[in-house]
């Protein structure tokens, strides 16, 4: 390779290790995360969409997962995550923190095979994309 | 609102008026004066970012501001190391900190004001806030420029050490930041010590504004972490000498 495609490539070698990640989506209404209770694999790289419908801003908080990320209002952004060790991370909106709670469930392989399967034999309620 | 307005402006001020003290003891030209200029120079960038602001965020999959961020702290901590330098542009250099992280919470706090938008009530608690909060930073500053001028007639270490300190949290956001950003990978934490000291603690908040505190710290954020403070140590007692 040419080194003045050097830039060109590692931008697509970002872009695809990017892409690769499995995504969630976390959507923020009337100040309230939904779902509440985000399920997700873990020791795997994930990204988690977060979609605000409020017209005011409000900022992901989580201590244990060590994110701070601000979304506009009525605007989308994009939280990349893990890979994560099983357990639970409680997360909140920064600038409206008590109503905006969440908690997010890393789930270990065998479970979470468990929760993909319970949620295709009962696929109401839908957390995961 | 009016006490999450002194929580969060408090914490996103935080930083600059831990900073400010260490600069200002390190700098002996006009003080006042070249505040002032940095504050207005502040203004006038906020005024030209303002309206790209929403453009700036939704830059590279919302990541934009992420990406302005740990530019201003790279630019931030290179500011810093050079205070350990006898560089010829050292006060210029420490100015352009002040300014730099001005900058960064200057944004932090607008971002925050637009939650008051169309909300006339809570406009009164967002200016009420605000200045409860400035109050508090500034009482903050004030005490640790005094004990830093205490200190310092005992010996140089003492504001070498701060300046490491303080270095080494903009490290650690530095980190912070790219691994939001999807540039390094995220690690596990090496330890948890939210049950001693949690980061959204009154304590933890200053601690974390001061030296970068995490209660859940991962190798590489420690690593960042104590490649500056040597760093600066190394250089600050090169120049002491």
């Amino acid at each position: 390779m040419r080194l003045s495609r050097l830039p060109l490539g590692l931008l697509l070698l970002w872009s695809f290790a990017l892409s690769a990640r499995q995504e969630f989506t976390l959507t923020l209404k009337d100040h309230l995360f939904s779902p509440s209770r985000l399920v997700v694999p873990a020791e795997t790289r994930i990204k988690i969409r977060l979609i605000n419908q409020d017209p005011t801003p409000e900022e992901f908080e989580s201590f244990s997962l060590n994110r701070e990320k601000v979304v506009l209002g009525e605007a989308e952004a994009v939280i990349y995550l893990g890979p994560l060790q099983p357990g639970e991370y409680p997360f909140f909106g920064d600038f409206h923190p008590d109503s905006a709670k969440g908690l997010l469930i890393a789930l270990p392989d065998a479970k979470w095979r468990d929760h993909q399967q319970a949620l295709k034999q009962k696929p109401e309620p839908l957390h995961v994309n | 609102m009016l006490i999450n307005t002194v929580l969060v402006v408090t914490r996103d001020l935080l930083p600059l008026f831990i900073l400010l003290p260490v600069l200002l003891q390190l700098v002996t030209t006009s003080k006042v004066r070249l505040l002032m200029a940095a504050m207005l120079i502040v203004v006038a960038i906020m005024l030209l970012i303002t309206p790209v602001l929403s453009s700036i965020t939704r830059l590279a999959e919302g990541n934009g501001l992420e990406l302005l961020f740990i530019l201003l702290l790279l630019l931030l901590l290179l500011c810093l190391l050079l205070q350990t330098t006898h560089c010829r542009y050292r006060t210029a250099m420490a100015w352009a900190a002040v300014i730099l992280q001005m900058l960064i919470c200057a944004i932090n706090v607008l971002l925050f004001s637009l939650t008051s938008v169309g909300n006339a009530g809570a406009a009164e608690s967002l200016w009420l806030g605000a200045l409860l909060a400035l109050g508090i930073c500034s009482s903050i500053a004030v005490l640790a420029y005094q004990l830093l001028a205490e200190l310092g007639r005992w010996s140089s270490w003492w504001l070498g050490v701060m300046l490491a300190l303080v270095a080494a949290r903009q490290g650690t956001e530095v980190i912070n930041l790219l691994s939001q950003t999807d540039l390094i990978t995220q690690q596990h934490s090496v330890w948890d010590s939210s049950d001693f000291l949690a980061e959204q603690s009154e304590l933890g908040v200053f601690f974390h504004a001061w030296f970068g505190y995490e209660a859940t710290p991962d190798s590489v954020q420690l690593a960042a972490w104590a490649g500056v403070v040597v760093l600066v140590l190394v250089l600050w007692r090169r120049q002491i000498r």
